[in-house]
């Protein structure tokens, strides 16, 4: 177990580096810099401002020199905010992401397997129907249609929360980006959950179960529950990305003032910094979670031995 | 005195594409420390009658007739009152010991849970006896089993434990399906001895769901057989053997192949079993029969009792000379 963690951690360096790698030159290829302006500045301030940013070196250079500062903990400069290091706006709004990803998550997993339970147990009944009908709806509807909506609902005609904003994370202010990015893997892990509940519920072992006279709660809490999770957390990786990646429009549309903003707008700005910087710490989380989804297998199945 | 009576009891199904009748008009008893075989071919309906009697039957399914057990018929019982009966007096053990223990849970956990739920015991007494009943079923370090899963055990091991945990409450009825048929012959004779044993030491009553005349031969008193979810015949084990009456019971025994005899094929019976989704007119073998005469065609022979122990359903029984073994009342 200990090994495998080890192993994993140590592969992970490698891959790190080769999405470092990639993204850096994707910055690089892309048209403009962080620098460039509609009315061109001075060519000796041009030469002076690339030299302090090393942009004048040739890519491989500029690469190493990233990443020996990265390994020693700085991110660098920002090459837009330059009031600010890179390290700095992560502090800054890294907070406020991790709170909208954790309560989404902390709120969509529970709630996704209690519902994909009710509609398994129900299953071919209205209320099966109901839910599966309203889940796919939750799962084809992209977070910058929801969100819109929420707010016209919400804000707007009812004028119960606010429209955006973050106000040092009031929880009204929570409400509506946390919902926004929950409902669709709400219903990703509700349906996910119903056809495996199903799938269990129809094996012999829950039949002998049965014959044992036990009760059908305990049945479900004690024989089909462990089973069924399975698919559900080879589904968190995956929903954990979209969390992420969904926060970036949330971030957007709400103001929030998460990472996603900076995303965004560093990648605008070509502010490669930045850009990187974020890059780096998402795919650090995604390698993270994957590992811990293995874990969680091995846990939840004893015949799976790392 | 019979602990539990069957009579008429109907097990259908409804499916997309008709209704399935799986049993039909299946009537029996069995009584303390008896043994009563049920032979029949996949989909004669044997599976589905003793899930009927637990109240097993899949959701599309509905039971009618009766299933009386001690006073109580099984058919009407709702979950809550059947899980009083599920185990504690009527033990089940299923067909296939790989997929009938969850993978999931330890087997001390999957054993415990039913004294803890059904006698009331601590974990602790639980374990004891549970580790108890493990010996009883000759399973080696039987203390060292209770904390592995089901799949670090081997399956005729794994069947063992299904057996430790059907009798753990010493039920009055122990259901067998098809208890060896995952397995190879050695372990087979292994288990079905021990069956026998335990049998005979708890005086429980056994109901052996099997396809397998061999087995049938070995462990039961009586014999009821199937076909197409109607009981053809039934009879003590010695008068089937000897002198089978129904055509079809005939075609069965023909079908064993002899080592003696060195057949250039093996004997079948010709044609198919029949499909379940219509209530055919007339008897359900009537299709395969030799025997087969215009009245087989439009009615459905009733199971006629011949002697205390025998019932066929056949309309042909005059033509069919059971007399000679002297075993007709």
């Amino acid at each position: 177990m200990l090994l495998f963690i080890l192993r994993r951690l140590f592969v992970a360096i490698p891959t790190l580096l080769f999405i470092a790698l990639i993204s850096y030159w994707l910055m690089h290829i892309a048209p403009g810099g962080p620098f460039d302006m509609e009315r061109p500045m001075p060519e000796i301030v041009r030469a002076n401002i690339e030299a302090k940013f090393h942009l004048n070196e040739p890519f491989l250079v500029q690469f190493y020199i990233y990443i020996t500062n990265f390994v020693q903990g700085d991110l660098g400069p920002s090459f837009v905010y330059q009031d600010f290091s890179v390290t700095q706006l992560v502090a800054q709004s890294w907070p406020v992401s991790a709170i909208l990803g954790a309560l989404s998550f902390s709120i969509s997993v529970p709630l996704g397997m209690l519902l994909g339970t009710i509609a398994a147990l129900n299953r071919n009944s209205k209320l099966d129907y109901l839910l599966m009908s309203l889940s796919m709806t939750g799962v084809v509807v992209p977070a910058f249609v929801l969100a819109p909506i929420l707010v016209t609902i919400f804000s707007i005609h009812l004028g119960w929360l606010p429209a955006g904003g973050w106000e040092g994370g009031k929880v009204s202010y929570m409400i509506l980006p946390v919902l926004s990015l929950a409902i669709a893997s709400i219903a990703g892990i509700a349906r996910v959950m119903r056809g495996a509940m199903i799938e269990t519920l129809n094996q012999p072992y829950i039949r002998t179960a049965r014959a044992k006279g036990l009760s059908t709660a305990y049945i479900l809490a004690q024989h089909a529950l462990r089973p069924s999770l399975i698919p559900v957390v080879a589904m968190l990786g995956p929903s954990f990305v979209a969390v992420i990646t969904g926060s970036v429009i949330i971030d957007i549309f709400f103001g929030t003032g998460g990472m996603g903003q900076h995303f965004v707008s560093g990648a605008l700005n070509r502010d490669y910094g930045l850009v990187m910087g974020i890059t780096l710490i998402v795919a650090t989380l995604t390698i993270l979670f994957n590992l811990i989804v293995d874990l969680l297998y091995a846990l939840i199945d004893p015949r799976i031995r790392l | 005195m019979s602990i539990l009576s069957l009579n008429n009891m109907n097990v259908r199904f409804n499916t997309d594409d008709g209704q399935v009748h799986a049993v039909s008009d299946l009537s029996f008893s069995i009584s303390a420390g008896e043994t009563l075989g049920i032979v029949g071919e996949s989909g004669s309906g044997k599976s589905q009658s003793v899930f009927a009697l637990m109240g097993l039957t899949a959701d599309n399914g509905e039971t009618s007739g009766e299933a009386i057990f001690k006073g109580q018929n099984l058919l009407t019982m709702d979950n809550r009152a059947l899980n009083k009966i599920r185990a504690s007096k009527i033990g089940m053990i299923f067909q296939d010991p790989m997929n009938s223990l969850n993978p999931f849970l330890r087997i001390g956990k999957q054993l415990t849970e039913v004294l803890q739920k059904h006698k009331g015991l601590s974990y602790k007494q639980a374990f004891s006896e549970s580790v108890a009943m493990l010996d009883a079923v000759r399973i080696p370090s039987a203390t060292a089993r209770m904390s592995q899963y089901p799949h670090e055990l081997s399956g005729g091991m794994r069947q063992r434990v299904m057996i430790a945990m059907a009798l753990l409450c010493k039920p009055e009825l122990l259901i067998a399906d098809e208890p060896t048929t995952a397995l190879d012959v050695t372990v087979q004779a292994q288990i079905l001895t021990l069956l026998k044993e335990l049998q005979r030491e708890f005086n429980t009553a056994v109901l052996l769901i099997t396809h397998d005349m061999g087995v049938v031969a070995q462990v039961c008193d009586r014999v009821l057989v199937m076909y197409g979810g109607r009981k053809m015949e039934q009879a003590n084990v010695d008068e089937l053997f000897e002198n089978p009456a129904h055509p079809y019971t005939r075609g069965l025994l023909k079908a064993i192949p002899s080592i003696t005899e060195d057949l250039p094929e093996l004997l079948t019976i010709p044609g198919n079993p029949p499909s379940a989704l219509f209530d055919t007119k007339g008897c359900p073998f009537q299709p395969r029969c030799q025997q087969a005469s215009d009245l087989c065609k439009t009615t459905t022979p009733n199971a006629n009792s011949f002697s205390a122990s025998r019932a066929i359903a056949c309309h042909n029984t005059s033509m069919i000379d059971f007399a000679v073994g002297g075993t007709a009342a």
